[in-house]
């Protein structure tokens, strides 16, 4: 074992610090704060002028060739100081399907604007009533001619009012067993018959409800197969769970940032010696981040030479629970004050804290709920028969 | 970074375990309490020059964790921890008894606490005839008969320890002093981290393996839920166990500022991974799982022995938490 980050990496990380420094402007954080929708234009462009968005890809898909755990530490250090990215971190798990599946003609067409931070992709697999279960989806693609028409709703279409594209799950063969009859989509968002609603979050986040109604799709942008849609979203959701770019990187942003938040505020509130109480729940809540980031980094680095499944669905796992349990506590410690939000007199780092613990609550649930991860970990990991 | 041994732990791991195997099965476990301690399957460990390691004070601790993790794992019945601190103290301060404590010729027992003066519960107390701790300023090695053997619910060892005694040598002292008996308690947390991460690992297995295997309401326990999440996060607690116990190490190895910071938190969260899977474990083994005919009650008693031996867990928290306020958060 060896714990020592490579030269290489350290390197990166100073280059991306200082980049976050530079580009993750308060008002690029109050923009996204102020209309929820955690992308950036001009952050993204700044990325892809880098040749960072698309980093870990080979140089003439527009990448850099970087591994895993560089990729990591840049997201790690935009996180640090709450960069919006959502729009770059959901794109990049569509992306990763298209080139394992799509065609050369769709490659071609998509990914180059990814890279080059023109465009991007919005997630549709969920639906009302197929969440956990997304292999239940009902939205329904029909054959027409070199078309598809397509005809439904998906929820937690995350950056669809943003995206050219959403990565669409949709329903292709209704008589057979429900993970064969799928089929992946690229939908432009501009087609005649789409709707996009927002849907506001606890967690100050916007996302979407899209409407399709007899959507026109040409059969170009089809993603894989005809019927091998499951395959094509594990890709993704592999990549989601096993990569730099999975939740869990920014999950911990928001665990690290609440901890120093809560700390400051209570060494403020008290300059005699802290108790021993106080203390003990500040080691436990840095404990449990210092372990969290362990779990998350190995996995990132199993990335490199496997897909990490079990390992990173650990890590998902622990990070979401252990940050729900702390951000809680955490506003205990603070006290009355830690309720304030933004703009209110005596609010904690200007509302920070209660921001973090609205944002935990999805935490758990988005990008695998806990109860699937778990059923992954005993499944695949421990050999239970559930 | 590299998430994984590499080749000569790998190996050391390998031929330590096949050794156990063969040698500490769950019998032997049984037929050494209630003292906990089994003096021929010492000799054979320190025989083979597991301990020697040790005396390399400079590195050497990720090689300790491989062994004594492995030791954990089959709850061998051996003075391990206090022999590893021993003979690392002793020989910090170039002293003759490192070797012999090293060998396995004299069984030792470190006090943990710095000061002296009161008696300490010394989990090898009541096997070792030389007692080594912190005596005001100075670290002192005290030749004494062993003490009565104390009944305790992990079987160890145990017994009242001071040191007082007329065959008292200095072997340290001063600022030298405090700086060795404040890196024994690093490296005692390290290796106390390393057996109960083997112990948790064991726990789990013995779990998994009764869960899979019984049968009610015509499946198996395994397939419900319930049992199997809460199994899937011991198992999740364990793995993390063991990366922290790896990195407290290679970073005590490296005395890396944080080293002492991270072997707080390792045996902290070790603590917790090892009582949860101990106590699931044998949760899940229903009405077997109390009766002393298995195995699982043997680790369930250890895991709350070994985590508790050295002091309230919630310490080690407390010291994490001041090194948070000290610098702002947890970089």
């Amino acid at each position: 074992v060896d714990f020592e980050p490579s030269e290489r990496v350290d390197r990166f990380r100073a280059e991306a610090a200082e980049f976050a420094r530079q580009h993750v402007t308060p008002e690029v954080r109050a923009r996204a704060r102020a209309t929820g929708t955690m992308h950036s234009w001009a952050l993204h462009r700044a990325l892809a002028e880098r040749r960072w968005l698309a980093a870990a890809w080979p140089e003439d898909e527009g990448g850099l060739g970087r591994d895993p755990l560089e990729m990591m530490v840049v997201l790690e250090e935009l996180h640090r100081v709450g960069a919006p990215l959502d729009g770059w971190v959901v794109t990049m798990s569509a992306a990763s399907a298209v080139r394992a599946h799509g065609s050369a003609e769709l490659r071609h067409e998509v990914l180059r604007p990814i890279a080059d931070g023109g465009a991007l992709i919005a997630i549709g697999f969920t639906e009302p009533d197929a969440g956990s279960d997304v292999a239940a989806a009902r939205t329904r693609a029909v054959r027409d001619g070199d078309e598809w028409i397509i005809t439904g709703q998906k929820m937690f279409t995350t950056m669809a009012h943003e995206a050219r594209w959403v990565f669409l799950l949709a329903r292709t063969d209704q008589d057979v067993p429900k993970h064969k009859g799928l089929t992946m989509f690229l939908v432009p968002t501009v087609s005649p018959g789409i709707e996009i609603e927002p849907v506001l979050t606890l967690g100050g986040e916007r996302t979407n409800a899209t409407f399709y109604t007899d959507v026109r799709v040409a059969d170009s942008m089809r993603v894989g197969d005809v019927n091998d849609g499951w395959n094509v979203l594990m890709t993704s959701l592999a990549f989601e769970r096993g990569s730099a770019f999975g939740a869990t990187s920014s999950f911990l942003g928001t665990f690290d940032s609440a901890l120093r938040h809560a700390t400051e505020a209570v060494v403020d509130a008290d300059g005699s010696e802290l108790d021993r109480s106080v203390l003990g729940r500040l080691g436990e809540a840095a404990m449990d981040l210092e372990v969290a980031r362990l779990l998350n980094h190995r996995s990132i680095w199993l990335a490199s030479r496997v897909t990490p499944d079990v390992e990173a669905s650990m890590a998902k796992l622990f990070v979401t629970e252990r940050l729900q349990h702390h951000v809680d506590r955490l506003l205990d410690l603070v006290g009355p004050r830690a309720l304030l939000m933004e703009g209110s007199t005596g609010a904690v780092s200007d509302g920070e804290l209660e921001q973090h613990l609205r944002h935990s609550t999805v935490t758990t649930i988005y990008g695998g709920s806990s109860e699937v991860l778990r059923n992954v970990v005993a499944r695949r990991g421990l050999g239970l028969p559930v | 970074v590299r998430f994984e041994l590499d080749d000569d732990r790998r190996l050391l791991r390998e031929s330590t375990a096949r050794f156990l195997a063969r040698e500490c099965p769950i019998t032997r476990v049984r037929a050494s309490e209630p003292t906990g301690h089994d003096n021929d399957l010492w000799k054979e460990i320190c025989g083979l020059g597991l301990v020697e390691v040790a005396l390399d004070t400079s590195a050497g601790l990720t090689d300790l964790v491989v062994v004594g993790q492995e030791l954990g794992r089959r709850l061998a019945p051996v003075p391990y921890v206090d022999a590893v601190l021993a003979a690392r103290l002793l020989a910090l301060a170039g002293d003759d008894g490192a070797q012999a404590v090293a060998s396995g010729d004299v069984i030792a027992a470190v006090l943990r606490r710095a000061g002296g003066g009161a008696p300490e519960l010394a989990p090898a107390g009541a096997v070792a005839s030389v007692v080594v701790g912190l005596d005001g300023g100075e670290l002192v090695a005290v030749d004494s008969p062993p003490g009565e053997h104390l009944d305790n619910v992990g079987s160890l060892p145990a017994a009242w320890r001071d040191l007082r005694g007329s065959r008292r040598r200095v072997v340290a002292s001063g600022p030298e002093a405090r700086g060795a008996h404040a890196r024994a308690t690093v490296e005692a947390r390290i290796l106390t981290s390393a057996a109960l991460v083997g112990l948790a690992q064991e726990a789990l297995r013995l779990g998994l393996e009764h869960v899979k295997d019984r049968h009610q309401f015509g499946v198996p326990i395994g397939s419900f839920q319930t049992v199997a999440h809460r199994l899937a996060d011991c198992a999740t607690a364990v793995e993390g166990a063991e990366l922290i116990t790896y990195k407290a190490a290679w970073s005590a190895d490296r005395r890396t500022d944080d080293a002492e910071v991270l072997a707080a938190i390792a045996v902290a969260f070790t603590t917790r991974a090892a009582r949860a899977a101990a106590s699931e474990s044998l949760h899940f083994h229903g009405g077997y799982g109390y009766t002393l005919e298995y195995d699982i009650q043997l680790h369930f008693r250890r895991a709350q022995a070994w985590s508790l031996i050295g002091g309230d867990p919630h310490d080690a928290l407390v010291e994490v938490g001041r090194a948070v306020v000290a610098s702002g958060g947890w970089d």
